[in-house]
């Protein structure tokens, strides 16, 4: 089967070729052809470019796993095989909501299914200043009724502006 | 090994369905159809057994796969397709050009496959709601009900979610046996099959050097490069997109029913990939219903109706199933509900500028969105093609689609602008790139008009 214009030639609805303007000159052709070259060139470059920058350079993506990578390992470690963590966010500053939020979410997500709270039963937490508005110790026994046995205290440190841990408290057998 | 065994089965399961269906599809189109539908095809089967109680598991997915792989050999032995057409005057791009191109495709290949495959979950977005949900529903079934759809201290990764991208990640989460970051990595087939779909509606309506092209520009988008293969609901929601969008081209331009099938599914699975995905599904149906020549107007009606109930009945299991679990303050039906959008008008203009910097951002979309608008000013004229213009509505409905929901946020409109409109675009992107395709001209290496060979002739 061979189509000299496909779909084009066969839609009855076809429009193109009757209001296709007249041609320009070869030359002019060639000037046009040229320059949306350079234009389409550009555009994968510069995509290239800021994502070669993004990868290699700023190297963005490692910059992104590192902290995450020491934090998973923080969470693990604090917490006994099959067995979920609390984490109490002390005195922190609300301009640390977002990391506050970025690590709560990090600590669910790693631990899966096993518990990881940070308020008590039935708190919605939609963002990292309801999580601090809400991250009151429930008390021990009520976590371990939840397969809870530690607590992990997490600070501001005011020189790094970085949080760190605090302490971590075991109270389950 | 599991990983590589998972991702040949959803190949497998894709198959005949793509192949069944897209009769008289080219290859490079059955290949396109066959990477998004196989992904798509087990996930949703494994939502339904898992609605019926069994969670994700090995035996499970190889019997899947091997009704799918029976049903494509079936495909294959009795229903031949129609041989792919020859396009005689398709003019041969030149070499450099070619290679242009493939750095471009090449380079989009190696971000997203670096991500899918070298870093762990690392993008905010995945592992708070979508790999999240991943674990959850590799660990439980649909039924009963997980305590996770209740579990109000888990809100923020929205408990109302769709569960498509989910399951396709759990089910690889099933086959290696672990809970670990190898969920993403369903991308490498996702990722090239959205750009196999570009290509082939490209190269179908205006030759190689365009397809080409709007691929390469397509390729290497630096939104792309980010979230492909970072394990969000992004890159599935795209791909499904960009076949949806070959599904209902190619539907226009031959009638035939099975596309229209494939991109009703398609259309469906959007829905189930994420909630944008409704609005991307709407649009899609009007323009089936409204965009055909006038002599087909009730076929077309009828087809873009036909499409709307398909969606419908492949989305209500989620409906039925999502009713009564809590709605958290991203309540969007809600809030359109309650006519919120007239009391919120004012944000259309802050919408629209927030809209029109993320467009020409260079440094997430290159020249790529300023080239859309400069071929469509410039080639005009091609929108008088139904074809042409066909895609010029979808593209623009479906960024105009996205508007109300600003408009009704309770989020901060500046923050929630900055952190999803280039992901919102991404979803567009495919129809920006059939559309530089299609408009591409011929003096730069497009397809000869019968006009133009007229003109030759004289």
């Amino acid at each position: 089967m061979k189509y000299n214009s496909p779909t084009l030639s066969d839609d009855s609805s076809n429009t193109l070729n009757a209001a296709s303007p007249a041609p320009p000159s070869p030359a002019s052709q060639q000037i046009l052809k040229w320059s949306l070259w350079i234009i389409i060139l550009t555009s994968i470059g510069l995509c290239i470019g800021f994502d070669i920058n993004r990868l290699f350079v700023l190297k963005k993506p490692d910059k992104l796993a590192h902290p995450y990578a020491l934090w998973d390992g923080w969470i693990e470690n604090a917490t006994a095989p099959g067995r979920g963590l609390f984490l109490t966010f002390d005195q922190f500053p609300p301009r640390g909501a977002g990391f506050a939020q970025n690590i709560y979410y990090r600590a669910v997500y790693v631990l899966y299914p096993r518990p990881l709270l940070a308020a008590g039963p039935g708190t919605k937490i939609s963002d990292g200043n309801e999580l601090l508005k809400h991250n009151e110790y429930p008390g021990d026994q009520w976590l371990l009724n939840q397969g809870v046995d530690s607590v992990m205290t997490i600070r501001m440190d005011p020189k790094q502006n970085l949080p760190v841990v605090a302490g971590v408290r075991w109270f389950g057998n | 090994m599991w990983c590589a065994i998972y991702l040949c089965l959803l190949v497998v399961s894709g198959y005949a369905m793509a192949a069944g269906l897209a009769r008289g599809a080219s290859r490079l189109e059955v290949a396109a159809l066959t990477l998004c539908t196989g992904p798509a095809v087990m996930g949703f089967c494994l939502i339904l057994l898992s609605m019926l109680g069994f969670r994700p598991s090995m035996p499970e997915i190889l019997a899947i796969a091997a009704v799918f792989a029976a049903a494509g050999f079936a495909v294959r032995r009795f229903c031949r397709t129609a041989p792919a057409p020859k396009f005689v005057n398709s003019p041969t791009p030149p070499w450099l050009w070619i290679i242009f191109c493939s750095i471009g495709i090449a380079y989009g290949l190696m971000a997203v496959l670096k991500d899918a495959l070298f870093y762990r979950v690392i993008e905010w977005d995945a592992f708070a709601i979508w790999q999240l949900k991943a674990k959850v529903l590799a660990i439980y079934p649909l039924h009963p009900r997980p305590p996770y759809f209740t579990d109000l201290s888990l809100s923020y990764s929205h408990l109302r979610y769709p569960l498509l991208a989910p399951m396709i990640s759990a089910g690889m989460h099933a086959m290696t046996g672990r809970l670990d970051d190898l969920g993403k990595t369903v991308s490498l087939l996702l990722y090239p099959g959205m750009g196999l779909a570009v290509f082939a509606v490209v190269r179908r309506i205006n030759g190689l050097t365009a397809a080409l092209t709007a691929t390469a520009l397509l390729a290497c988008l630096e939104p792309f490069c980010r979230y492909g293969g970072s394990g969000t609901a992004e890159m599935a929601l795209t791909a499904f997109y960009a076949c949806s969008l070959l599904c209902i081209l190619r539907w226009r331009e031959s009638r035939s029913a099975g596309f229209l099938v494939l991109a009703a599914i398609f259309s469906a699975w959007m829905a189930w990939t994420k909630n944008e995905g409704l609005a991307l599904a709407a649009v899609n149906a009007i323009v089936v219903a409204a965009s055909g020549p006038r002599e087909k107007r009730r076929q077309s009606l009828a087809a873009g109706i036909t499409l709307a109930a398909i969606v419908a009945f492949i989305y209500l299991p989620w409906i039925v199933y999502t009713w009564g679990i809590p709605r958290t303050d991203e309540d969007y039906a809600g809030r359109f509900a309650s006519l919120q959008i007239f009391s919120n008008i004012g944000r259309i203009g802050s919408i629209l500028i927030g809209f029109g910097k993320e467009l020409i951002d260079w440094e997430d979309w290159g020249l790529f969105w300023i080239i859309v608008a400069g071929l469509s000013l410039a080639e005009r004229r091609r929108f008088r093609n139904s074809q042409v213009a066909a895609i010029g509505i979808l593209l623009a409905l479906h960024v105009a689609a996205y508007v109300p929901a600003f408009l009704v946020t309770n989020w901060k409109l500046e923050e929630l602008l900055s952190v999803t409109l280039d992901r919102l675009l991404m979803h567009a992107a495919p129809a920006g790139a059939i559309l530089i395709g299609v408009l591409w001209p011929r003096w730069a290496g497009g397809m000869p008009t019968s006009q133009d060979a007229e003109i030759a002739g004289q």
